[in-house]
Order: structure tokens, then sequence, then C-alpha cells
């Protein structure tokens, strides 16, 4: 069994009904078939149409004609309605575990993101998810380049401040962390987690190798633990002086 | 519709790139909220809340709606995030609220106040939040 993250209510549900009631759920008014069939992650106009037909019989959605259009919304007093939002949730229900996992790590990332099509949410049923993990430099890790724009050398010295130093044993335990988060990962979705693991060294500096894959986890980022802020950072300097 | 025809059409990527330089603008708003060595970063503080607010709401109307506000009053904006989520109404109304402080941080010879510019980062900061639950559901 494998979560479609661009449709996850096909888990609970093959008929429509799973994504029209989690479009409307989300929405924040009545809409016409032709907008609910627009956001739906699939199924035609006329599967909509059908769909929202059962769903008004079954009262969990309201019908109203406004001027020449029929709209449609959720009905939040029925006794379902939690479940339909519950359905347009469920991508951040998987975000929200991931967080809350990486939080309790004894060895914590200096940062961590989905990104690629699960982020994105337009993958397939089969389609990994992907996680950047970036871990605190462990010992023999060493600075790669030479940090060259201003960006580059203010975050090379934050991390110089905010790094905690690290042993052997604290790389073997990030190891089983990680590890251990590929059958969490499985159990919770179906589907298999791809893990770039990188020093925060090479996060930091963005060599040539990992310039290019850096920029497209950025431009879909889900962020899922957050590095020190420039404010945290600008405070720990205050201190140190 | 009058609003309808002061709006963009934009998808789910506008709605991430507007996320991120929200993000980007609350980040450096915070950062210079604690600095205070001249009153005039409270201006700078909430200006930027401010273009973060804004981004916030652009993006949740992308990705909701497939549209955005165009255009220089920002109070549209705010019409067009109403019906945009469930909870609209209330995060227009913090929308305005920031709105309220934009003349006075951008135009105005009067320093924003301590009070006025922590409200501006914090109604912001819940934007940007709600922002990111539209984009990563």
């Amino acid at each position: 069994m494998i979560v479609d993250l661009t449709d996850p209510t096909r888990a609970v549900t093959p008929t429509l009904d799973g994504p029209v009631l989690a479009v409307l759920a989300a929405a924040g008014r009545a809409m016409t078939v032709g907008e609910i069939a627009a956001q739906t992650a699939r199924g035609s106009e006329i599967g909509v149409r059908r769909s929202l037909g059962r769903l008004v019989e079954q009262g969990i959605v309201r019908a109203t004609e406004m001027g020449r259009n029929r709209v449609h919304e959720l009905n939040r007093d029925h006794v379902a309605a939690p479940i339909a939002v519950s359905l347009a949730a469920l991508r951040l229900e998987l975000w929200r575990r991931l967080r809350e996992v990486l939080g309790k790590w004894k060895v914590r990332p200096v940062y961590a993101c989905a990104f690629g099509s699960a982020a994105r949410g337009d993958g397939g049923p089969e389609s990994d998810i992907d996680v950047l993990l970036v871990h605190p430099p462990f010992p023999g890790e060493k600075r790669h380049g030479r940090s060259t724009t201003l960006r580059h050398v203010l975050g090379a010295a934050a991390l110089d401040l905010t790094l905690p130093a690290t042993t052997q044993g604290d790389a073997d335990r990030w190891r089983r962390q990680v590890d251990d988060l590929n059958p969490a990962v499985r159990s919770w979705t179906g589907n298999p987690l791809q893990v770039v693991d990188m020093s925060a060294f090479e996060w930091a500096e963005r060599g040539r190798a990992s310039a290019a894959l850096l920029e497209e986890i950025d431009r879909d980022a889900v962020v899922l633990f957050q590095p020190a802020t420039l404010a945290a950072v600008a405070s720990k300097v205050a201190k140190v002086k | 519709m009058a609003a309808a025809a002061r709006t963009a059409n934009c998808g789910r990527a506008e709605a991430r790139q507007r996320l991120r330089s929200g993000r980007a603008y609350l980040e450096v708003a915070e950062l210079v909220l604690d600095e205070r060595q001249r009153d005039e970063f409270l201006s700078v503080a909430a200006g930027l809340a401010v273009l973060a607010g804004v981004a916030a709401s652009d993006s949740i109307c992308c990705a909701r709606l497939g549209r955005r506000h165009r255009g220089d009053d920002h109070r549209g904006a705010a019409e067009l995030l109403a019906v945009a989520v469930p909870d609209g109404k209330a995060l227009a109304a913090r929308l305005l609220r920031l709105l309220d402080v934009k003349g006075e941080a951008h135009y105005g010879v009067i320093v924003v106040s301590p009070r006025k510019s922590r409200d501006a980062v914090k109604w912001a900061r819940a934007l940007i939040e709600r922002a990111g639950e539209e984009v990563e559901r």
C-alpha cells in the first residue's frame, strides 16, 4: 500500500468523494463544480458533479443557487465534517510526524526539509519521499571550499558559532537515527524514504557538486527542522562580547 | 465583480515563491526588532512585517483560489483572503490591522511605537505560519 502524495485521500477512498471533500474542507467559500474540479487532484468535471450529487444527498455538502450558478460548500455542522477536514490535512500530518521525530533526535540535524515531488504534492503513487538531512560536522569532516559570497561567509560564521562539538559516538548515533527513519516513514505512508544526508560544511559552503541540488531543494522545501536563525546567531554574538 | 477585475492568476509554484519571500521579510523583521540602537529600526521592523503579511496573503490566495490580488490597494487583498480559507475572515482582519501600520511605517514622520512594532511582527508571523500550512497541505 503506497500513499499517493498528490492525493493522499486515495489511501482512504478510491472514489472522487475523498478529493472533493478535501477541496471543500480547505475552501473558505462556496464553489462551482468547475472550481472544485480545477482543484481536485484527480477526476473529470463530470465525475466531480456526480460525486457532489451523492454528497449533497448525504447532507455533508450544501448546494445553493447563486445567480445562474449552483455552488457547493462543506456542511461543517455535519457529524462527518471533521473527517473531511482530516482528509484535507493528510500531507500536513506527515510533515507533523517528521518534525516530531526529528525534534526528538539525540543528535539533532542542523537543518532538515522535505523536497521534490512529495514536497510539491505533484508526484505519483510510486514517488519517493525526499528528505534533506544536514548533520553537524562529525570528527574528521572538514571544510572543502572557500566561501566567496557574503551570504556564505556569514553562513559559515553562523555555523561556527552554533554547531555543537560532536564525537564519533554521535556520528554512529546519527547513522542509526537515519536508518530508523526509513521504516517509520514507510509505515506511515507506504512510500520509500530517500535521504540526502549532508554535512553542515557542505550545506553551508554550497560547493560546485551540491549547489544545483541545494537550489532545487530550496525552491520546494517543506522545512522540517529550522536552522539557527540569524537572530539567534546575533544574540550569541552579543553574549560573546 | 470588482475584486475579480483586480486579480492575477497564479498557482502553487507562485504560492511557494511568495511564502519564501514572506519568510525572508519576517526573518529580517524579527532580527531588526531586537536591534535597539536606533528608534527608526522599529519602523523598519513594522514595514517589513507588513510586506511579510501581504506576501503570506498572496501565498494563501494562490494556493487556494488560484489567483491573487493585483495593485497597490492591499485592502483588496484582504477581501480576497477572507474567502480563500475557512478562517479567512480572521486572517483578513489580521492583515487589515497590519495594513493600518503600513502608512506609519513606510511614510510616517513618527516612529512606530515598540508595542505596535512587536504586534505587527506577531501578526505577520501568524499569517506566514498559516500560509505555510496551505502551501504544505
